[in-house]
């Protein structure tokens, strides 16, 4: 028997409320026990509680956040209570969720010699330390760049060096393999565990290359943990109830495959991008029908989003054209047309938040009467009409935002990264509410499956242009793609 | 968007120490209220410029281009308040253009634009960086330099949100969303944005404060600083060099 | 003032004054540089510096805006490329910024908690001549005190403009997002 890095016994924690809003109790009697050298997944849908976890562990929650904690949680022997976030970072190093988060200097080797300098290592040591932590994660070359210009990987990567480089016994990596593709993945994962570590990563999709180490599964089910351990059937039943494995028997509200009135189309469009060496964006062909509910599938960096927001006219082609199909033919559209026809869901759903009140929010600009406010509350779920909307969770806010486009009537809703930071019920309903308006809904996302059950139709985007479309009938072929491109990188 | 005004280059005063640098910034600044001589706060300016001259002559041009304006404004007004000497011109009784409006005037255009073009010296051929470092060697306490770069960081990441907010408000708002118009119309538009702007950077304080804590801020030991200023060439050299500077201003400004 | 003070447990730690001023620097070194409106009876236009000093101090308090308002306008002016300025304008807004968050907190004091418009008022008249004041001496300094007077009211419609967007969006963002009421020291 090892013994244990991490020990958590009976926690309950539940955040402090605000006047009009209560948060129920996140955690309630949850334990865990992590041995020296184990590798814990700990699964959970959006909201479930893993970032406030991972951060008790570090004792930045409550510190930052008040409310109230009971239980023990003992970090290596240690006990985390009333101990500093600052003591501690030689036993255990995070990476954050949000990379943008945690990156605090403007190049990557000073980013990655902060914690050293604050330890007061020697000069020498501390060089050899960051050119470990480059290596170690295939950055080198990125070592006098600034963290800004980096992709989503790469910043995370930047973080894992600087794991690398402080080497502490537990590493909490919260949603860090998000963007990684399998290839990726699989050599940093050799990597990091080619020396006994004990890690705690919390993920909500657990990808298939984990399958090949030897890794402990948990998840954070209504405010405990459940570990696969004990119980593997539980452990999958679990799993399909949060939507963290897709039953599509589940979604068969929506409406099958059928033939649809065109509503727009792209011809020969193209866009380029003013950063060096970036690619440009091609779209010859591209339709969208009444309706209809299709997706745009591909890895960050395809230019999915940016086809999104042409579509929206928040960007301008270089060149080409988009029409709509009217009775009288084909009608071209500027941006501001386009504006007027889309409604953009924004991964950040707090780039319109500004008003005190959630009522207020949904009536700012249109004045719809209380009835309509009511119900609207209702369809998208969202906690009440006084409550303050910059204090709501993360999915009640990006609600919100699906709720306000709802009142403005658009034919067309795109939702961009659609399940990230949604759980799959709320992606669901949310798109549910769109389709049965009779508009057309387009999600973009890099979650094959999310498209497989989701959507009638898929475009495939890679370096900028379509390299694959399917319908229902063509989808086997469409994962068969994806899968074999994956397969020749490793 | 930051080091708008640092130009790469291979120019003596690239290479000079930038601690030397800004001990000299501060020296030569101080140096044009030394004296009322035109020739000699001339020829500093003179010297400042040749300097600027060796990273190409655009860049003399956009050391002074900003400042135009404002040199014209002082050669207008200036005289008018020093009516004395030979008069060169007169509206009335009152003295708009004297030999000694021109000379004050003159005095006030070298002064300014000798310290306009000094800092655009410094400031060209030094790396943000390295002045940061700088300021750590003359012992400015951590915490201050830390708070700049930590705002360095954090200026094209909030200018970043605010592009996106202007975005999203302009796509909730439709046609009525326009940035043009008279002050009370641009007001209606932008004042959601800034707020949304400003919960957003708000927001960040609590995530950043963390980032910190968990980078070791707070941590009981001596702190190491890994980065060593760049020097270039022989800092002797450049010591006696600056000496030299120093010993001909006061000199000059002397007689 | 709300008790959301369990809140806010974490003011007083040095990583979060740290954090705030860092970023009210970023925030008003933008708004210096990139938010203006052109203004018809003044040529040219109105920079969002002074309303972002002014949001700081009534919202984070005098200590706070000293030193954003004094760094995020000297960092504006060296990215600007006046780069000559910076000392100054240091001084100028760094002083306006602790003198409106003086008045307003000790103002706060005596109405317990709600900003008062008397407050805020004479905050305005101490920070035009604080801010107005250190320019037209170093500017006079400089370039002569004949040119430095056409400055004086630029700078004073920059601090009306200052008050009047800046206490709005204070209150705007203090309803919306009500955790940000404890954030002051």
């Amino acid at each position: 028997m090892n013994e244990a890095i991490l020990e958590i016994k009976d926690l309950s924690f539940t955040f402090p409320g605000y006047p009009g809003l209560d948060f129920p109790e996140l955690f309630r009697d949850l334990n865990l026990k992590v041995e020296k050298g184990e590798i814990r997944v700990i699964l959970g849908k959006p909201e479930s509680g893993k970032t406030t976890l991972s951060r008790i562990i570090t004792a930045l929650i409550p510190r930052y956040s008040g409310g109230s904690l009971s239980g023990q949680v003992k970090l290596d022997g240690v006990e985390i209570n009333g101990n500093q976030p600052y003591n501690l970072i030689q036993k255990a190093g995070t990476v954050f969720q949000n990379p943008d988060e945690q990156i605090i200097t403007t190049r990557c080797d000073a980013e990655i010699a902060f914690p050293m300098e604050s330890m007061g290592w020697g000069k020498k040591q501390i060089a050899e330390r960051i050119d470990f932590g480059l290596e170690s994660t295939g950055i080198s070359h990125l070592r006098y760049r600034d963290p800004a210009t980096l992709s989503g990987g790469e910043k995370r990567k930047l973080l894992l060096a600087s794991l690398f480089a402080v080497n502490p016994p537990l590493w909490i990596l919260d949603e860090t393999f998000e963007e990684l593709d399998p290839a990726s993945l699989r050599a940093i994962l050799k990597t990091i565990l080619s020396q006994e570590r004990t890690i705690i990563i919390f993920m909500t999709k657990p990808p298939a290359v984990l399958e090949e180490h030897n890794v402990k599964f948990s998840i954070l089910y209504k405010g405990t943990l459940f570990h696969k351990e004990d119980s593997p059937e539980n452990f999958k039943k679990l799993m399909i109830e949060e939507g963290l494995l897709l039953d599509p028997e589940r979604y068969h509200s929506i409406q099958p495959y059928k033939k649809r009135e065109p509503l727009l189309k792209i011809e020969n469009l193209s866009y380029s991008y003013n950063t060096a060496g970036a690619f440009t964006l091609e779209i010859e062909h591209f339709k969208l029908n009444k309706g209809e509910i299709i997706s745009i599938v591909g890895r960050n960096g395809s230019g999915k989003s940016t086809l999104g927001k042409i579509l929206c006219g928040l960007l301008k082609p270089d060149s080409g054209q988009i029409f709509a199909y009217r009775e009288s033919g084909l009608s071209p559209l500027d941006t501001k047309n386009l504006n007027a026809l889309t409604g953009f869901i924004f991964q950040n759903p707090d780039y319109q938040i500004f008003l005190p009140t959630v009522k207020e929010e949904l009536s700012y600009g249109l004045n719809p009467d209380e009835a309509a406010v009511d119900k609207i509350i209702e369809l998208f779920s969202l906690p009440g009409k006084e409550v303050p909307p910059a204090l709501m969770s993360y999915g009640a806010r990006k609600r919100l935002q699906g709720a306000v486009y709802y009142l403005f009537e658009k034919d067309l809703y795109i939702v961009d990264e659609a399940d990230s930071g949604l759980s799959v019920e709320d992606f669901a309903s949310m798109i549910t509410r769109f389709h049965q308006k009779g508009s057309t809904v387009l999600f973009i996302t890099h979650n094959m499956e999310l498209s497989r059950v989701f959507s009638e139709r898929v475009y495939i985007m890679e370096n900028g242009s379509v390299v694959q479309t399917a319908d229902e009938d063509s989808f086997n072929l469409v994962n068969g793609y994806f899968a074999g491109k994956i397969e020749d990188q490793a | 968007m930051i080091a708008n005004l640092y130009l790469q280059g291979n120019t003596p005063v690239h290479k000079f120490d930038p601690r030397i640098k800004l001990a000299l910034l501060l020296f030569m600044t101080v140096s044009f209220f030394l004296t009322d001589s035109i020739p000699v706060t001339g020829g500093f300016l003179f010297f400042i410029l040749l300097l600027v001259s060796l990273n190409g002559i655009k860049q003399v041009l956009r050391s002074i281009h900003s400042i135009l304006p404002l040199l014209i404004f002082v050669a207008i007004l200036t005289p008018p308040f020093h009516p004395s000497g030979k008069v060169f011109y007169a509206f009335h009784s009152l003295v708009l253009l004297s030999s000694d409006g021109i000379r004050e005037a003159l005095r006030l255009i070298i002064r300014f634009t000798g310290i306009t073009s000094l800092f655009f010296l410094f400031f060209l051929t030094t790396e943000v960086d390295d002045l940061i470092l700088s300021l750590m060697w003359f012992k400015i306490p951590f915490t201050a330099t830390l708070v700049i770069t930590i705002a360095l960081r954090y200026i094209p990441h909030i200018t970043h949100i605010y592009s996106n907010v202007t975005d999203a408000h302009k796509l909730r708002r439709g046609t009525d969303f326009e940035m043009s118009g008279g002050f009370r119309n641009r007001m209606k538009n932008l004042f959601p944005v800034l707020v949304s702007v400003l919960i957003q950077s708000i927001r960040a304080i609590p995530a950043l404060a963390m980032a910190l804590e968990t980078k070791g801020l707070g941590f009981n030991a001596q702190r190491q600083s890994f980065r060593d200023i760049n020097i270039f060439g022989s800092i002797i050299l450049q010591l006696v060099i600056a000496f030299a500077i120093v010993l001909v201003v006061v000199l000059v400004t002397l007689l | 003032m709300p008790d959301n003070n369990k809140n806010s447990s974490f003011v007083h730690l040095p990583a979060f004054r740290i954090a705030s001023i860092a970023i009210m620097i970023a925030v008003t070194a933008i708004f210096t540089t990139i938010i203006r409106i052109p203004t018809a009876p003044t040529r040219g236009y109105l920079n969002f510096g002074d309303v972002a000093i002014f949001f700081t101090a009534i919202t984070f308090g005098p200590w706070t805006a000293l030193i954003a308002g004094g760094a995020g306008t000297a960092l504006a002016d060296i990215i600007g490329g006046y780069a000559q300025w910076a000392p100054y304008t240091f001084i100028a807004h760094g002083g306006q910024g602790l003198v409106i968050g003086l008045i307003v907190y000790a103002g706060r004091k005596k109405t317990k908690g709600k900003t008062g418009i008397v407050s805020l008022i004479i905050a305005f008249v101490a920070a035009s001549i604080v801010m107005t004041g250190t320019y037209f001496l170093t500017g006079g300094l400089m370039y002569g005190f004949g040119a430095a007077a056409t400055e004086i009211p630029g700078n004073i419609l920059q601090n009306a403009a200052g008050i009047l967007v800046g206490a709005s969006l204070s209150a705007a963002v203090r309803k919306a997002y009500p955790p940000v009421s404890t954030y002051g020291w």
